[in-house]
């Protein structure tokens, strides 16, 4: 070794310095030490562990470890990419009644659920609307069978969406701030006197403060208290959760615009019920009996059938879970149908305390303890008798009131927070009929009633509804093929998917920047159908207003969106009238277009292709922005062109259908629509014709102001 | 899994022409690496050759204290072994190798190569002839002894 070591030291370079030697063997040593020092290790961390203290959970686990080691294990879990999804629990365990108020709680940040919705899921299609999981139509029951139930038995709705306002503070203070909001020339309004004694339910469009010709924000109902003294009410305003918002806004700036020391003078309260209070429509013959079955016997002997329509009686009942029958009742117990007596509108449902108080009974006397006290009776399915926990519930129950020509008996229940499956369950098996929201508006196409629960042509609920079916409606129509779409611009339909009021009332020579209304002037509207136009003086038919009006067919029905004309002159009742087909100037356009465009992406599609071989990669031809203009382009090409609906057809139009079908009440298609006020007078024997959507004959119809 | 055995050759690379000293040894690891399958080659044949490739690799080399570590699957570690002596040049230069170990880890390799650092160091005190150089290199060792 020694020998080699001289002789390698011979052999270095005769110049080397001993000192160059040793630094540069100085420097290798440091090196070195650093190395062994700190090995490379590629161990994990728990490899470092004693096999003893080593488990098989803390694969996943990273708490299995001792602490010292926890986040070097932790972050080299993380490196080697995201954990597992937790397993999805399997469908009997997420089902489980127990777990489905988690489900509910998940799911309920932006959809708030109703009280029935888990009955209603089962058996209904729901469509989520104004914030809440509503039922739509019944996934068992046809449209006939439901038009059957309230022309016939009883129809049962759950309203819980509609939201409450509760105003209190002196009569005339609350009546003062609301006159505003509503016209007076519409019908009774809030301070009318059949109403003010809280025996009587009332309903009123309320408009924006003091702008009565703009389009108004919805229909109300109100319910003022009985028994109290004027210089402390309460008032109940029942509205919709479309233009509730709007509302809201209007009410804040009425009674917040005056100073707040007049505010503390006045002492007018307003609270939200909004979660607080359900109620539930029945419609139909049968629904005093249906409800019948939830009173006493003594009550039922009263009979709310007898009281007028719109009446309020305040009654006070059992828990329905006592008397739930075993079985559906299909026939009707028989009730007295005069009576002299008078049931109190009094009621406890307007104390806040004592809705609490109820709410609690609720849940401190659960389902199950009854069930199992049910159970225990010697003839099953029979009542049970009263028990101690229970308290009697306080119950309103308003008559449905006359609202247009058609009434159909029926009545609403309103009832505190919490009850809603209890008497929901009671109703439906005293022979209730479930509906959802497509049998409210066939209630409402059919007789007219409900119009609580539509919205308002003219309204900004209304008018967002109506945009977002146009949306919903040109989506469907431009997936069909192009060969298969109906091509409105021949067949001469000016709005296929939505009306346009604008249009009709610009075109009839009215100035519409402020808006158009629907003529609700009870006065003005009973001259008009009265045929005495020459009453009217030349102010009214100036404003941009439309009349609300009805048509029947004797052959054929209207549909959505159908047009109103009037005949000419000499035009023989029952002709035949026929609209030519129109020119389509869009045809040759819309083909030059799909040429063009498809040329187009070839050439970009080859020029990807050359920048993608060439490895340039300076320009980036996306087709995308191109396909988004041709889309849009497309379409308008499609829609028929905005033109003057006065002039463009064989037949002047006049107005549109809004809801057009067989009507079932009445045996003949039926439609509801509205029509420019201009032209009513020239309507001669309230004949009219009326033309389909995408069709081209002209129907006579009969037309009559409702 | 099976565990995959290495062996580190540690070397030292000798070069033969001292003739050519300006020119600085230019030690690449692919020269090496082509040179060493070259001479396994020459020795073992085709067979030879193949064998080693894999897993063959220049894990450490150093220009200026010419120690050289090459790695080789345990097994055909033999082949390589026998052939190295018979290696006579790298890239265009002419050269010696002379291995000193051999370790079955890196880190063994290492260390032996510190302590022959160290024993080299303490030669080359032996070998200053004037007392200026003995007192730098005294410095450098502490330096180390402090570094370490």
């Amino acid at each position: 070794m020694t020998d080699n070591k001289y002789k390698m030291v011979g052999n270095v370079p005769s110049d080397i310095s001993v000192v160059r030697f040793a630094t540069v063997r100085a420097q290798e040593i440091v090196a070195l030490t650093k190395m062994i020092e700190n090995p490379q290790t590629t161990k994990l961390i728990f490899q470092k562990l004693p096999c003893h203290m080593r488990r098989r959970a803390m694969s996943h686990n990273p708490n299995r470890m001792p602490r010292l080691l926890r986040e070097a294990h932790k972050s080299q879990m993380a490196k080697s990419g995201p954990a597992l999804k937790p397993k999805r629990p399997r469908r009997k365990y997420r089902r489980r009644p127990s777990r489905l108020l988690e489900e509910y709680k998940k799911r309920s940040s932006k959809m708030s659920w109703l009280e029935t919705h888990l009955w209603h899921a089962k058996r209904f299609h729901m469509t989520a609307k104004w914030g809440y999981r509503l039922p739509e139509k019944s996934c068992a029951r046809g449209h006939r069978f439901c038009h059957r139930s309230v022309a016939e038995h009883c129809l049962l709705v759950d309203i819980s969406y509609l939201c409450c306002i509760e105003i209190q503070g002196p009569q005339n203070a609350i009546i003062h701030e609301l006159a505003p909001l509503c016209d007076p020339k519409t019908g009774p309004t809030f301070g009318a006197s059949s109403f003010l004694n809280g025996t009587r339910e009332g309903r009123v469009t309320i408009f924006q403060k003091n702008s009565f010709s703009r389009g108004p924000i919805g229909l109300v109902t109100f319910l003022w208290r009985h028994g109290e003294t004027p210089d402390m009410r309460t008032l109940w305003i029942w509205c919709h959760p479309a233009f509730y918002e709007q509302f809201l806004v209007e009410l804040n700036s009425s009674y917040g615009s005056n100073s707040d020391s007049l505010i503390e003078q006045i002492k007018i309260k307003i609270t939200l019920n909004k979660g607080k209070l359900n109620r539930f429509r029945l419609r139909g013959p049968l629904a005093h009996s249906v409800i019948s079955n939830l009173l006493d016997k003594e009550i039922r002997k009263v009979f709310i059938a007898s009281q007028s329509p719109g009446f309020v009686a305040g009654v006070d009942v059992r828990d329905p879970r006592m008397i739930l029958p075993q079985s559906r009742v299909k026939e009707h117990t028989s009730v007295p149908s005069q009576c002299e007596t008078v049931i109190t509108s009094r009621s406890r449902l307007w104390d806040a305390s004592v809705r609490d108080q109820i709410a609690q009974v609720r849940t401190s006397f659960p389902d199950y303890v009854v069930n199992g006290r049910r159970s225990q009776l010697l003839v099953p399915g029979s009542e049970l008798p009263l028990q101690p926990e229970e308290i009697p519930i306080p119950l309103l129950i308003v008559n449905a009131s006359h609202e247009s020509s058609d009434f159909v008996p029926g009545c609403d229940v309103i009832f505190p927070a919490g009850w809603a499956t209890a008497f929901w369950l009671a109703l439906i098996y005293s022979g209730g009929h479930a509906g959802g929201l497509k049998d409210v508006e066939s209630m409402n196409f059919e007789y007219r009633i409900c119009s609580d629960l539509c919205l308002e042509v003219d309204s900004n609920a209304g008018k967002t509804a109506a945009a977002e079916q146009k949306v919903k409606l040109m989506e469907d129509y431009f997936r069909k093929p192009p060969k298969t779409r109906t091509n409105f611009i021949k067949l001469a339909t000016p709005f296929p998917f939505s009306i346009d009021w604008n249009r009709l009332l610009i075109d009839w020579g009215y100035q519409v920047e402020q808006g158009f209304t629907v003529l609700r002037d009870k006065k003005l509207l009973n001259t008009l159908s009265l045929n005495k136009q020459n009453l009217l003086s030349e102010f009214t038919f100036s404003y941009p207003h439309l009349v609300a009006v009805t048509i029947r067919l004797k052959h054929g029905s209207p549909r959505d969106f159908s047009m109103i004309c009037i005949p000419k002159m000499d035009d023989k009742f029952n002709s035949p009238i026929n609209e030519p087909i129109h020119q389509d100037p869009g045809a040759k356009e819309r083909k030059i277009l799909r040429q063009q465009h498809s040329s187009q992406l070839k050439s970009l599609a080859k020029k990807r292709k050359e920048s993608r071989s060439s490895d340039d990669k300076v320009k980036d031809f996306c087709s995308d922005a191109v396909i988004a203009i041709h889309k849009e382009k497309m379409r308008s090409l499609w829609l028929p062109p905005s033109c003057n609906l006065k002039t463009s057809y064989v037949r002047p139009v006049i107005g549109f259908v809004t809801k057009g079908d067989f009507g079932l009440s009445e045996g003949k298609g039926i439609g509801r629509g509205y029509i420019v006020i201009r032209s009513v007078p020239q309507i001669s024997a309230s004949l009219v014709l009326v033309r389909n959507p995408g069709t081209s004959l002209y129907m006579w119809a009969e037309i009559a102001l409702c | 899994m099976v565990r995959f055995k290495n062996r580190y050759f540690t070397a030292e690379i000798i070069p033969l022409d001292n003739g050519h000293t300006v020119q600085p040894l230019n030690l690449k690891t692919y020269d090496i690496l082509k040179s060493v399958l070259a001479a396994t080659e020459q020795i073992h044949g085709e067979f030879g050759a193949a064998a080693i490739k894999n897993g063959l690799d220049v894990k450490y080399c150093n220009e200026s204290t010419q120690i050289a570590i090459i790695r080789c699957r345990h097994g055909p570690h033999r082949l390589l072994a026998s052939s190295l002596p018979f290696l006579s040049s790298i890239g265009k230069r002419k050269v010696q190798l002379q291995s000193m170990y051999t370790g079955a880890t890196l880190v063994k390799c290492y260390k032996f190569l510190k302590k022959f650092h160290q024993e080299k160091m303490n030669e080359a005190l032996k070998m200053c002839r004037t007392e200026e150089e003995k007192k730098k290199i005294f410095e450098i060792m502490s330096k180390t002894k402090y570094g370490l």
